[in-house]
């Protein structure tokens, strides 16, 4: 019932959307539905999606290393639950490792590994969701999505092109940054660019949008970069094969698709 | 030399380019066969006067090529990992096949034929319910935690339904832990009195190659909003050879288990608790001394991220043997007896820096009851790609020579190991 009643009200706020949109530019005010917005664009595409992802991973020196996985997400409810199936793919040593979360707002993610040399299913602690994703400079948080209630939101600017809004944590004491500004592109409601101040409130941390594409409708990020300002070091994030609502099914997320990822999805 | 070419051409093709987005994926083919591995060299040394002799009294001084080959043949996943291995320590040089599988899917089934690792269970590092074979000796010489658990032959096959789960693995012939056989760990011989090492060799008498000596585990699981619950079952052998023949040999005791295991997360960790009941069925009552008596395992533990990328685990085990006075009054060695309750609290400690890069990790098993342990300590660090690089330790102690740990005592080694993977 509640799903219906999210799904319900979702279909008047897209129709709403499109409406203003195509009555042509009149400018949203209300900075948590642009939020909220901003947050489905980014994270909700579809009601699932699959595809193939490269990271890679250049650190102060100019070293780089790569990661390669595949993956797929189902959302439970839009904007609400989701679950995330990983595969990876390289490097060599944690190539075959598969990674599955359950993703729940407002309560800790569940989250599974599996390490096939010891055929091992592997339960991980809920962790800081604001520390490195597989080594990269990425964040868990800036690949599944930070809550959008845990920030206090202002909109700064209503630029021709941009909302630009200001995040400051409700829970300073929980995250390293005192706040962070969003670019919000008026036309695909994608973030084109994030900027992080830490608690000297000196800009440390940046996300760049290098490049947007149209998938089956639905603007997706197909190149990402994330630097480390205070280092210089920096990670790329590319999405490639992306695809939405392939039709995967919700009771896939178990643990026999983590010991052995379902062919469909996965390929070999 | 050649393989040093090889390496320097690797590594340089890893230094170029930059900023470059549009270079080629280099997809996994999606036909073919896939060729992986890596090599991998191990030196570790005793630290104290070990009563096992080794060449220069090295724990570890080995080079190991692990090559994995995977292909796809009609649906069928087909999977040959093997290592050759040339162990200086001991003078032996082995092709050991880790992994020869075919992997087929049909409907609700998941077949696995062949050789094969299997694990189950929820202990970090203790084992209940999960009755396949385990290697100590590579796990105390400090080579990779995937060599703790030695391959079985077997044909395992997972059901899945939305009610239940069920797996089941059928090992026709016995496959009994890689134990301590004094060549390169010293361990206590009630017989003898005292802590000894090869010669000679601890050769234990394997059962008989016939069907009704095969091995059945199984599991029937399922989550259900998010608590993982399992009851296990098991037909077979003890795991090590601690019952002994008509004419006083060491050999395998039959063994039936029956357990159970659940898991969840609770306040923002990993909550687990298990419980395993050994019946070992030729000693009913507990009066053979030859056979060991049954036994009451029981494991609760928790794991949780204390501060942001520091992770503390806690378990505390219990192993109690049953119709104990039995035991003690039929025993030849009562004085060297594992007490009735023996009971072992563990603590991991995981740091990880640099993005990862840096790993630090300390286990301890300490036993309260034996007043014994065993620590340890070790330090990873993946400096790209396809290099590693691994320190550690292990460090036994205890007060007296013939308990679980106490018993390693002069076992202590340090080790350092290098890979390269591809």
């Amino acid at each position: 019932m509640k799903k219906i009643l999210t799904a319900g009200m979702l279909l008047i706020s897209w129709m709403l959307l499109l409406a203003t949109g195509f009555a042509s530019a009149e400018d949203f005010t209300d900075v948590d539905f642009i939020v909220r917005f901003a947050n489905l664009a980014s994270y909700y595409a579809g009601d699932d999606g699959q595809a193939k992802v490269r990271m890679t991973i250049v650190d102060k020196n100019g070293n780089k290393q790569r990661r390669q996985f595949s993956m797929i997400r189902k959302d439970l409810t839009e904007g609400g639950d989701q679950n995330f199936l990983i595969k990876f793919t390289k490097p060599a040593d944690v190539r075959d490792t598969v990674f599955m979360v359950a993703k729940h707002i407002g309560k800790d993610d569940d989250r599974w590994l599996y390490l096939p040399s010891i055929d091992l299913v592997k339960r991980i602690a809920a962790g800081d969701k604001r520390t490195s994703f597989v080594g990269s400079h990425f964040f868990y948080e800036d690949v599944s999505g930070r809550g959008i209630d845990e920030d206090n939101h202002k909109l700064l600017e209503t630029t021709e092109k941009e909302y630009i809004v200001e995040n400051t944590p409700k829970q300073p004491e929980g995250v390293e940054f005192s706040s962070y500004k969003l670019w919000i592109d008026k036309a695909s409601f994608l973030p084109s660019k994030i900027e992080y101040l830490n608690k000297a409130g000196k800009l440390y941390r940046r996300v760049e949008i290098v490049k947007i594409e149209n998938v089956q409708g639905f603007h997706t990020v197909v190149r990402s970069k994330i630097t480390d300002i205070q280092t210089g070091g920096y990670t790329l994030m590319e999405f490639k094969g992306v695809k939405y609502n392939a039709g995967i099914p919700a009771d896939i997320f178990t643990e026999r698709s983590l010991r052995k990822p379902p062919r469909q999805w996965f390929g070999k | 030399m050649r393989i040093f070419f090889l390496l320097s051409l690797c590594m340089l093709s890893s230094i170029s380019l930059a900023d470059d987005w549009d270079d080629d994926w280099e997809d996994e083919e999606e036909q073919g066969i896939e060729l992986h591995g890596f090599i991998e060299a191990g030196l570790g040394t005793y630290t104290d006067n070990n009563v096992a002799k080794t060449n220069s009294d090295l724990s570890l001084a080995e080079l190991t090529a692990r090559l994995e080959l995977t292909h796809m043949w009609n649906d069928i996943d087909l999977k040959l990992k093997g290592d050759a291995h040339a162990d200086g320590a001991v003078n032996e040089y082995a092709l050991n096949i880790r992994e020869a599988t075919a992997k087929y899917s049909i409907g609700d089934l998941d077949i696995t034929v062949g050789r094969q690792v299997l694990t189950w269970g929820t202990g970090d590092l203790l084992f209940l319910n999960d009755m396949f074979p385990k290697d100590y000796q590579s796990f105390f010489a400090g080579r990779d935690l995937e060599y703790l658990k030695t391959p079985s032959d077997a044909i395992k096959i997972g059901y899945f339904s939305k009610s239940v789960n069920i797996d089941l693995a059928w090992m026709p012939e016995f496959e009994p832990d890689v134990i301590l056989t004094g060549e390169r760990f010293s361990y206590f011989s009630p017989m003898a009195g005292q802590i000894v090492a090869a010669p000679p060799h601890i050769s234990p008498h394997n059962p008989s190659e016939k069907i009704s000596n095969g091995e059945l585990a199984l599991r029937i699981y399922d989550t259900v909003d998010g608590v993982e619950w399992a009851l296990y079952g098991y037909r077979g052998f003890w795991g090590q050879p601690t019952a002994a023949n008509a004419s006083g040999d060491p050999t395998f005791a039959r063994l039936n288990s029956y357990g159970a295991s659940i898991r969840s997360s609770v306040f923002s960790g990993i909550a687990n608790a298990e419980i395993s009941y050994y019946q070992s069925s030729q000693d009913k009552d507990g009066t053979d001394f030859r056979i060991p008596n049954d036994q009451l395992r029981f494991l609760i533990g928790y794991e949780r991220e204390l501060i942001t990328k520091l992770t503390m685990g806690l378990q505390y085990y219990i192993e109690h043997t049953m119709d104990y006075d039995q035991l003690l009054n039929n025993s030849m060695f009562p004085q060297y007896e594992q007490d009735e309750s023996r009971h072992l609290i563990t603590t991991r400690f995981n740091y990880i820096m640099q993005r990862d890069k840096l790993n630090f990790s300390l286990f301890v098993f300490y036993s309260p009851t034996d007043n014994d342990s065993y620590l340890r300590p070790s330090v990873s660090y993946r400096i790209d790609d396809s290099w590693s690089v691994d320190v550690g330790a292990n460090i036994f102690s205890g007060n007296k020579d013939h308990t679980f740990w106490g018993q390693f005592d002069k076992n202590d080694n340090i080790y350092g190991r290098v890979r390269f993977s591809f």
